[in-house]
């Protein structure tokens, strides 16, 4: 089976075309507006409790947020377009457990260190409130907008900045992995649909990865 | 014999469809330039050297805006003679989408109905097979494809079986973009199939050399996806170059549609392509290809040789 996935190009796993995916993404708008302002509340809601170091309910509303998208775009309009989309959801709903995973507590979640916070907070505030922006720039329309606890990749960008926030160690590389692959993915799929600027979510990804190595780094120089 | 005197009713009715015989598009071209069929080798049925591909065009999901749409574009595609339409279940919706829009134009007779089987587990043909039939709307397919070579063995016996039952009328197998030609070589010389699909166009002429000679010697029908390169060879030359006037005095070409899929379709071996669009206007240049005068080998040589140049 391997062998015969190969053979097969990036192209081939975007079955539609561009008007189509990003008419899926107005309808979800259009459908759920004005749930957007609650979604927005949440989302400063969520930095705010990442930053006060209660990470416990942070993340688990954040993962019920990642079931909810999964939900109400990947396996219902999405799932029209994508053969895929139902793999793509339960990856999603795997981030949803993943986060409820890191907030067990083994030991006493350890808040020594100095947090990441203004890499977790600029990088939240991206997913949350910039990339709104500059994709309804981009689409010519506030129906373009793609939004937190939405749309699957705002939510991403969000997700790893209120990571960053409120875990250490290997709870928040387990919190990151799937929102980082979402943010490749999503650049690979925009790439295939040319759009205008694709690579900002991989570039977010990159921030988060970037973010996270440097914190040992700068504990040592302490 | 009583002379017969017309009514004034079947008068009238008369005038009227004459007159939509002279000035309706479709009925008019149909009239002058009839559609270029080719012989299904080995049987007794033709099929119009253009049809209609559904990769991504067709996906368009529950919008019912873009589902009329389609609607549109598949009737301009039977009032201009088309037949055969190809799909997947790997295209999305497009099976579903299609069935509306069939459902819509009440199931034209002409629709020569094409699909594939795209699972990796061999005993699901026949249910995959049912699911296509549900979508379309359809009691059977005309041609069942194994799609991209996936699981080809299990499924071609399983379509063999469907085909000598009646299930269906003929079986074939599917590539695209140059993928597996040795595997699908020996497939073809190998197995009994009534069709087979691949990539051929002005820029990808690989098949030329082995699968083509082969599909004619094997008595096998050719289906041409990717006639434009999906879109990319077609939109350069739109933009860059005018359709040449020898090209346009020889060939009656109009448009660069007409030059592509004319080289295509005069190839010995081809049965036809089926280019996908999305619009009513590339529909209508996309069928206008499928009649009158078309190239010579010689002909065919120089518009690649044009093409190459630019």
């Amino acid at each position: 089976m391997i062998d015969q996935w190969s053979t097969y190009a990036l192209a081939d796993f975007v079955p539609y075309l561009a008007e189509v995916y990003f008419g899926l993404i107005a309808a979800a708008n259009q459908t759920y507006w004005p749930l957007h302002v609650s979604t927005l509340t949440l989302g400063l809601v969520l930095i705010w409790l990442g930053c006060s170091r209660r990470p416990r309910l942070a993340l688990g509303l954040l993962a019920a947020v990642w079931v909810w998208v999964a939900y109400s775009f990947l396996f219902t309009r999405y799932a029209e377009l994508n053969w895929a989309a139902h793999w793509l959801g339960w990856g999603i709903v795997a981030q949803a457990g993943l986060l409820l995973l890191a907030c067990i507590p083994f030991r006493r979640l350890d808040h020594s260190r100095m947090p990441a916070t203004w890499p977790g907070i600029t990088i939240a505030l991206f997913g949350l409130l910039l990339y709104p922006l500059i994709t309804a720039y981009l689409g010519s329309s506030w129906s373009a907008a793609e939004v937190f606890a939405i749309h699957p990749e705002p939510t991403a960008m969000a997700s790893m900045g209120i990571s960053l926030l409120a875990l250490r160690g290997w709870r928040l590389v387990l919190t990151l992995f799937i929102p980082i692959a979402w943010c490749l993915l999503a650049s690979l799929h925009l790439h295939v649909l040319e759009h205008a600027f694709p690579w900002m979510p991989i570039i977010v990804a990159a921030t988060a990865i970037l973010a996270t190595i440097a914190r040992p780094l700068a504990r040592d120089y302490k | 014999m009583p002379e017969v005197v017309p009514t004034r009713r079947e008068f009238l009715t008369a005038m009227g469809v004459l007159t939509a015989a002279f000035t309706l598009p479709g009925f008019s071209q149909a009239q002058s330039k009839a559609l270029l069929c080719k012989p299904i080798p080995g049987s007794n049925q033709c099929l119009p050297v253009i049809g209609m591909g559904t990769w991504q065009t067709f996906n368009v999901g529950s919008s019912a805006s873009l589902r009329q749409a389609r609607t549109l574009v598949l009737q301009k595609f039977f009032e201009l003679g088309g037949r055969m339409v190809d799909c997947s279940p790997m295209y999305g919706s497009s099976a579903d989408v299609l069935g509306y829009a069939l459902q819509q134009l009440d199931y034209p007779e002409a629709l020569f109905a094409a699909s594939k089987i795209w699972t990796s587990n061999g005993d699901a043909t026949a249910e995959q097979l049912n699911t296509q039939q549900n979508a379309w709307g359809i009691q059977r397919f005309d041609l069942m494809q194994v799609h991209n070579l996936l699981s080809w063995q299990a499924h071609l016996d399983h379509l063999m079986q469907l085909k000598a039952d009646g299930s269906i009328r003929y079986i074939g197998i599917t590539t695209s973009h140059g993928r597996r030609h040795r595997e699908l070589e020996h497939i073809m010389q190998s197995q009994p199939l009534d069709f087979v699909q691949l990539t051929y166009n002005i820029r990808d002429r690989v098949v030329e050399q082995r699968l083509l000679p082969l599909a004619r010697e094997r008595d096998i029908a050719i289906i041409a996806n990717r006639p434009y390169g999906g879109g990319g060879i077609i939109k350069t030359l739109q933009s860059r170059h005018p359709v040449p006037a020898w090209a346009r005095d020889e060939l009656d070409c109009r448009t660069w549609a007409d030059y592509l899929l004319k080289f295509i379709v005069s190839h010995n071996a081809i049965t036809c392509a089926i280019p996908a669009t999305t619009q009513v206007v590339h529909m209508q240049e996309n069928m206008a290809a499928g009649s009158g005068t078309m190239p010579d080998d010689a002909m065919r040589q120089r518009m690649a040789a044009h093409v190459a140049s630019l």
